[in-house]
């Protein structure tokens, strides 16, 4: 009387000795073992596994219903000894074999480091750099060890060991760890030896006679074990969860770019209202007078540039949420290299336009001032028909002070400085600075600059802003004005002044903000208010 | 130096051509294609040839198709691809030509 067991070959099911069952399971095993580095290994005993199936089912017949080892064997005769499905790969490696009969420093060639399951008391990873540097672990457990007591960081380098350290799945991966040649031979050894080490394991008898080290140490690797799979569970999670983020951001990141370019430009809008700039994409192209050619580069090169890498964001999400992997070769590269000539392009392009602004220059305009009845020259700004003054700190972001018209572009930031006169008589003197590709340039872009001031008697009115004409385009203008006070007259800044002023030296060193409202006279030191409140200043 | 080994190594290298040869007229399943290499003694046991299949059918050599059997599972029919055809037909050209090289070589020993 034999018992037997019901197995499931290629969706067939088969009554089978138990012993005849033992002897398939270590040929199946020893072959899956040798597979189990090369490609397609799945599919090579899946067939093998269906002819075996086909095989059995030839044999069974209304009398004879249960495969018996005499059966197995033959099968195995057919079939061929595990030797025989060497594919040429493997003859390299039996010839380094007799290398390392004679030298035995071959053998750290097929040294591989593994976290070894048969011997662990957490994770296997002790016992895995043992057999790695070949050491007894106990020594690599007593350093984990004084780690743990000495300040606890090996708590965490074990953690981290043990999740980037593979496990030794299949006898092939075990043979590698311990760095014994991964020959059919061996495995067929290595796969007897587990097979008979997990029968002890479960067979009854056994487990009284256990040792209470062993126990304990069971315990240990229970208890750990459990641990290791809710990290390793917390670990997949959370791979899982930044998969949705990027899948999730990265696509939604790609939507906004295609229909912000295609579309308004609005998406760089969106990107520059963090910054406190109130631009569109389209407006600093206006802004800059940048030509429609040149525009529709920027655009192409925009989207290669920002997609590229949002698009490896989202491969990379998909990658973590599922098994998902484009297997063309190459096409990261592909991609990667299309990337790197749209930013060379992209920089080709950004110095090309900035070599627009490599020089500046100025154009200065000296006005006399005349017919000034009294001593002292009243300072007043305009209303301000274009800014909002308020609507944000003047020096902190001169792009506030920039609005863009039909044909004019306005800047709200000229500076007013307040200095001596050289002789008797107040003079403005306005001066006009711009950037260009060289000198010149930039003095035709100064030119360019329109900038009003208005003298009635003793009142002085400046204008908040100044403009220029969008067919030249934003040079990083700036309108700085000197108003010269002769010695011995003064200027009253009025309220209205605030908004022009800009770090006016005076004898006191007063803020721009405290010297509002106050009648200044120019003295041999410079500016002082006579007759001021001293905690005023 | 094992001659069986030799001989060994010298079947192998002719294997993956009669392979393609055998399917290069009709397509096959493995057991057809094991009885003719069999009657070539090129192989010995069934193993040797699911590895290679699987392979040249990796490399875009061969493509297969399922048929359901009578006597067990599912079997693949496989069959050369447009590349394998080439493949072969390039093999086959090397062969003629190895054949006649090594026979020109060897006259020499078969006389003696």
């Amino acid at each position: 009387m034999n018992k037997t067991v019901s197995v499931n070959i290629s969706g067939y099911i088969f009554n089978i000795e138990e012993t005849a069952f033992d002897k398939l399971n270590r040929y199946l095993n020893t072959i899956r073992g040798y597979f189990s580095e090369s490609a397609g290994a799945e599919e090579i005993i899946e067939d093998i596994e269906a002819r075996i199936a086909e095989l059995f089912q030839e044999r069974i017949t209304d009398n004879y219903q249960v495969i018996k080892l005499k059966d197995v064997d033959e099968i195995i005769t057919i079939m061929g000894e595990p030797e025989a499905y060497i594919d040429e790969e493997v003859e390299l490696d039996e010839e380094e074999e007799i290398y390392s009969k004679t030298e035995r420093k071959v053998r750290n060639k097929y040294r591989k480091l593994y976290r070894d399951p048969d011997d662990s008391v957490i994770g296997g990873v002790s016992s895995g750099i043992g057999h790695y540097f070949g050491m007894d672990p106990i020594w690599i457990r007593l350093l984990f060890i004084l780690l743990v007591l000495g300040g606890g960081s090996g708590i965490l380098i074990y953690i981290i060991l043990w999740i980037i350290i593979p496990q030794a799945k299949n006898a092939a991966e075990k043979l590698e760890m311990r760095g014994d040649p991964v020959t059919a031979e061996n495995i067929g050894r290595k796969v007897s030896e587990e097979y008979d080490s997990l029968k002890k394991k479960f067979s009854p008898k056994k487990e009284n006679i256990k040792e209470t080290g062993d126990k304990v140490g069971n315990a240990f690797q229970d208890f750990f074990g459990f641990l290791g799979k809710l990290l390793h569970l917390l670990v997949a999670s959370l791979g899982k969860i930044f998969g949705f983020v990027f899948v999730f951001f990265g696509l939604l990141s790609i939507v906004a770019l295609i229909f912000g370019v295609l579309g308004t430009g609005e998406i760089f809008n969106i990107i520059s209202v963090s910054e406190g700039l109130q631009f569109s994409f389209h407006d600093i192209m206006v802004l800059f007078a940048v030509s429609p050619g040149y525009i529709s580069w920027v655009y192409v090169v925009s989207i290669f540039v920002l997609g590229i890498p949002l698009l490896a964001l989202v491969y990379l999400g998909f990658g973590l949420l599922t098994d998902f992997k484009l297997r063309v070769r190459g096409f990261g590269l592909a991609l990667f290299i299309l990337w790197l000539v749209f930013s060379v392009i992209g920089v080709a392009l950004t110095g090309n336009f900035a070599r627009n602004y490599i020089e500046n220059n100025k154009v200065k305009e000296v006005y006399q001032l005349a017919d000034i009845q009294s001593d002292t020259l009243t300072i007043v700004v305009l209303p301000d028909t274009i800014f909002d003054f308020h609507r944000a700190k003047r020096f902190n972001n001169n792009m506030d002070y920039i609005e863009i018209t039909d044909d004019k572009i306005y800047l709200g930031s000229p500076l007013l400085d307040i200095v001596k006169s050289p002789d008797n008589e107040f003079k403005v003197v306005v001066s006009k600075e711009s950037r260009g590709r060289n000198r010149k340039h930039a003095k035709e872009n100064a030119k360019d600059i329109e900038y009003n001031f208005l003298q009635v008697g003793s009142i002085i009115s400046f204008s908040p802003f100044y403009s220029l004409t969008t067919d030249n385009g934003y040079h990083f203008d700036q309108i700085r004005i000197k108003l010269m006070v002769p010695e011995g007259k003064a200027v009253d800044l009025s309220e209205s002044s605030e908004r022009i002023i800009y770090d006016i030296d005076n004898v006191t060193d007063t803020w721009d903000r405290n010297m509002i409202g106050k009648v200044w006279t120019m003295t041999e030191e410079g500016l002082q208010c006579i007759g001021c409140d001293k905690s005023d200043l | 130096m094992k001659v069986e080994n030799t001989k060994a190594q010298m079947r192998k290298g002719v294997l993956e051509y009669c392979i393609l040869s055998i399917l290069h007229d009709n397509e096959a399943y493995p057991s057809d294609i094991l009885e003719r290499l069999k009657e070539g003694k090129l192989i010995v046991v069934e193993g040797t040839l699911y590895p290679l299949l699987t392979r040249l059918k990796n490399a875009g050599l061969l493509a297969y198709r399922w048929e359901e059997s009578k006597s067990g599972p599912p079997r693949k029919y496989y069959r050369l691809t447009e590349l394998g055809q080439q493949f072969t037909l390039e093999l086959s050209k090397t062969w003629t030509e190895l054949v006649q090289a090594v026979n020109t070589t060897t006259k020499k020993i078969k006389k003696s």
